[in-house]
């Protein structure tokens, strides 16, 4: 392995990169570049619509699928558990967060703006990461 | 889980970084695994067995024994 690769896949790489994308999330879900944005009309929705969605998200998990291969080849297994371990967390926290939004705060802030989900993702994703990275990887953390 | 990979460790006088070199992790990993914040694998605990030339059990505590 490479000494860049190495570093590449190393615990301080991933450290740096989640504490990037956990701050650079927050600042942008705080300050609301992504609201402010104009948004395009709504869709209306279509069998074609649904059709290339189902695709879209057929094809996205068969790449996601390689690139967890390739991380469990490469990261060391505590560093494997850490990222999946804390990709869970950030899913659930998405799941429970859009729930609560949607039943208590829709009504008088108004829906989430889709372009809101990517920052929510690295914000939950790095916030999962660090809870995992302090409390470790095990059933009892 | 227990472990007695800190004293092992420290009666062979390396480091984390060395004991991760040995056994192909990360210094991260090595002191999760002593700190207890993570289990190793079975793979894991072989390679641990082998490197100190002790059964698993007698390094690692699952608390049932």
């Amino acid at each position: 392995m490479s000494k860049f690769k190495r570093w590449l896949y190393s615990p301080r790489a991933n450290d740096l990169a989640f504490a990037f994308a956990g701050l650079a999330s927050a600042a942008l879900l705080a300050t609301g570049p992504l609201v402010r944005r104009v948004s395009p009309p709504p869709f209306e929705y279509s069998p074609v619509m649904g059709f290339v969605l189902v695709a879209v998200i057929v094809a996205a998990s068969v790449f996601a699928a390689f690139i967890a291969r390739l991380d469990n080849r490469n990261l060391d297994e505590y560093m494997f558990l850490l990222l999946a371990k804390s990709a869970l967390i950030a899913i659930v926290t998405l799941i429970v967060a859009w729930a609560l939004w949607t039943a208590l705060f829709a009504g008088n802030l108004g829906d989430l703006p889709g372009a809101a989900m990517m920052p929510m993702v690295f914000l939950a994703w790095s916030a999962g990461y660090g809870y995992t990275r302090i409390r470790g990887t095990g059933p009892e953390a | 889980m227990n472990n007695r990979l800190k004293v092992l460790r420290a009666e062979r006088n390396w480091s984390q970084a060395e004991l991760g070199v040995r056994l192909d992790v990360s210094r991260q990993a090595v002191n999760a695994i002593e700190t207890g914040k993570h289990d190793p694998s079975l793979p894991l605990a072989f390679r641990i067995a082998r490197l100190f030339q002790m059964p698993i059990e007698e390094i690692f505590d699952d608390g049932h024994a």
